[in-house]
């Protein structure tokens, strides 16, 4: 059990900057994952962690203790692969054993921990078997209890569930959650892979380009991002974007869209201090009506049912916009509609920043200062 | 043009046969001097030089008594007075007129085969592993180039520094020397183990070892519990090939040993016999050095075949 926290942690690979001078902390017992694209620094922030990667400035503490400079095996940290490493000459009990046997434990001690471990995951009559004859999550399984078998600090997982069909992912999911709170371990998850993020987590951190934009729970990064790449990669479907011509009225009212004969549409108040010439409306799918007067026209340009509801594609001169509409209402491919903004339901985002200017419920949001934790500094990634 | 359905990638019966005929075919071509080898050691020194050849013949002991012992012609007067000999050996050689005066240096020659063959192999297969395992996985400054230049020591053939390193041994007092022919070996041999090793560490993927140095193991012990057991074929790949240039090796060891450190290939040419080269004893010598090859490519046959596997790892 231990709170990791990370010091203005830097990494580059000659000129290649992964990880940028990134702040965090991680509080114990927390479910904690990083997300992000392929290459946004995340798995290099969690090897970094685990002590397969020296940071090129920068600390990690571990419960206060400075371990930036330990060697991996005296961290006390256990690591899930992606491809579960599992050692292929051994079976699945010495695979378990592995960790136990470099910390000199006898093999009564040892065989006890593992039955324990081996119940837990329910993997008791695999044990004599050999990896190569488990399929992918019971392998999951045995990687998973290889790492807590001795019982570590942290947790630290990469992608665990990358590797495994849709079906068994969702079974996992659940799993490693249910885990997780019986255990309470620290654990840290990365994955690229917005659902497992939000469904597993109690914190997210959003990464691109070796920096964290924002980290925060699950909702609030939905409704409340911090930018418009946040906003851009959290939820499903993504959320649109619509650029405004400015500058706008400090004030609020109406802005007119930046397109050719587009309309007006309501606006909130932008807050003080803002460069209002270049501003980008944020809205969500599930906040936009479709309304035969709506001012924004447009023609449906696909729909796609999802059981609960229904997503209609609307093409317009501002761009194709995704909103959620009943399941009963019916839409022909081509149909002319309109689309109604509400405007206490939208965001407003700076666009050379891209730094998201109000909350949902309409408090402004304040340029916070670089230092703090998971706050955003597009300046520095351009750098 | 025919109807029927063919595989194209199963052949046919015929297909078979004949790719039977031509391997049985080639087999027996590269066996026969072998065969001839075995069997010139099992005859006398008259069947072996007869003409026409003879393929059936009488087997003796002979050469490998002689491979192992040196000889005297005695008088006759001189061989009756002599007690009745002690061994099958003493018998076989006084049916000739001789006496067995001691043994032959061949032995010695065969150990220092064994040392330096073994011992360069030995050496080369660590010092290989730990090189190839350093540039599969750490940054090493230059490593191409580095790479590069450890394979261009085999662009020439090793004899072509013959001078320079016969000068060299003499001043470092390593010529005639077990340790100077090891080193010597291992030098040629081991860029060529760096590339073999290399490659099949590449492929043992790293989290292998990370897992294990997360779970406590240090670096070097991750590589020597997980990452050896792993390069086993490569491994055994390259103690073969080691072992067969170290072993057969016949320019420097005639250049850079005469005595002591002599190996079997500059001393079996030489065994000489009553009237010119002893043949029988030639090819039982030389039946003797086929041996620990040909054992150790057996023993280690089957991790050559076994390939690596990577049975917990999903590509």
């Amino acid at each position: 059990m231990a709170e990791i926290a990370l010091n203005a942690l830097h990494k580059a690979f000659d000129d290649f900057v992964a990880v940028r001078s990134t702040d965090l902390t991680i509080r114990d017992g927390e479910f904690f994952a990083l997300l992000g694209p392929s290459g946004c620094g995340k798995t290099t922030t969690l090897r970094m962690i685990a002590g397969l990667e020296m940071p090129t400035s920068g600390r990690i503490l571990l419960d206060g203790q400075d371990v930036t400079r330990l060697r991996a095996g005296r961290r006390d940290i256990a690591f899930v692969f992606q491809l579960f490493a599992l050692y292929p000459h051994l079976r699945v009990k010495d695979n378990i054993a592995y960790p136990l046997r470099s910390q000199g434990m006898s093999a009564a001690d040892r065989r006890q921990r593992i039955d324990e471990v081996a119940a837990v995951l329910r993997i008791g009559h695999l044990l004599e078997h050999n990896i190569s004859a488990l399929a992918g999550g019971d392998r999951q399984r045995v990687a998973l209890a290889r790492a807590m078998v001795r019982r570590p600090r942290a947790f630290l997982m990469d992608e665990p569930l990358g590797t495994l069909d849709a079906e068994m992912r969702g079974a996992m999911r659940d799993e490693l959650r249910k885990l997780h709170d019986r255990i309470g371990a620290t654990s840290v998850y990365v994955t690229h892979d917005q659902v497992e993020a939000m469904s597993m987590a109690d914190r997210i951190a959003v990464m691109d380009k070796g920096l964290v934009l924002q980290a925060a729970p699950p909702m609030e990064l939905y409704n409340n991002p911090a930018t418009l790449f946040v906003a851009s990669f959290v939820g499903a479907p993504a959320m649109n974007f619509l650029n405004l011509e400015g500058p706008l009225a400090p004030g609020g009212g109406t802005a007119r869209l930046a397109a050719a004969g587009a309309p007006e549409v309501p606006v909130r108040a932008l807050p003080a201090g803002v460069d209002a010439r270049r501003i980008v409306l944020g809205v969500r799918p599930e906040h936009l009506r479709l309304e035969a007067d709506g001012a924004l026209r447009g023609s449906v340009y696909a729909t796609e049912y999802l059981g609960s509801h229904r997503l209609a594609v609307v093409e317009t001169v501002a761009g194709n916009l995704r909103v959620r509409v009943p399941k009963t209402r019916h839409l022909a491919i081509g149909e002319p509609v309109g689309v109604v903004v509400d405007p206490s339901k939208t965001i407003l985002f700076e666009a050379e920043s891209g730094r998201a200017l109000n909350r949902l419920d309409g408090t402004p949001v304040r340029a916070a200062a670089p230092e703090t934790p998971g706050t955003f500094r597009r300046e520095a990634a351009d750098g | 043009m025919s109807t029927s359905a063919h595989s194209i990638v199963e052949p046919t019966a015929r297909v078979k046969w004949m790719a039977g005929v031509l391997v049985a075919a080639y087999a027996l071509v590269t066996l026969i001097p072998i065969v001839w080898i075995v069997m010139t050691g099992f005859k006398s020194p008259s069947d072996s030089i007869a003409y026409p050849p003879k393929v059936i013949f009488e087997p003796t002991l002979e050469g490998y008594v002689n491979v192992f012992t040196t000889r005297s012609r005695q008088s006759a007067e001189y061989m009756a007075q002599l007690p009745p000999p002690q061994t099958w050996y003493e018998e076989l050689v006084r049916e000739r007129n001789m006496v067995i005066t001691g043994p032959s240096r061949f032995a010695d020659r065969y150990m220092n085969s064994l040392i330096i063959g073994f011992g360069a192999t030995f050496l080369t297969v660590i010092l290989g592993v730990m090189a190839a395992y350093a540039f599969s996985r750490f940054r090493v400054p230059l490593r191409d180039d580095l790479m590069f230049f450890i394979l261009s020591t085999r662009m020439f053939p090793p004899v072509a520094v013959a001078i320079p390193i016969f000068l060299m041994y003499r001043e470092l007092g390593l010529s005639d020397t077990h340790l100077g022919m090891i080193v010597l070996y291992t030098a040629v041999n081991l860029s060529l183990a760096v590339w073999l090793l290399k490659g099949f560490i590449d492929e043992i993927p790293r989290e292998y070892e990370e897992a294990a140095m997360v779970d406590g193991y240090s670096r070097f012990q991750a590589f020597r519990k997980v990452v050896l057991p792993q390069a086993k074929a490569g491994i055994a790949a390259t103690a073969i090939f080691s072992l067969i240039f170290s072993w057969n090796e016949y320019n420097f060891a005639i250049l850079l040993t005469s005595g002591q450190a002599q190996t079997a290939p500059p001393f079996i040419p030489l065994i000489i016999g009553e009237g010119g080269l002893d043949w029988p004893a030639v090819s039982a010598a030389t039946t003797l050095f086929i041996l620990p090859v040909l054992i150790f490519t057996v023993l280690l046959r089957k991790h050559l075949l076994a390939g690596i596997t990577f049975g917990a790892v999903r590509r």
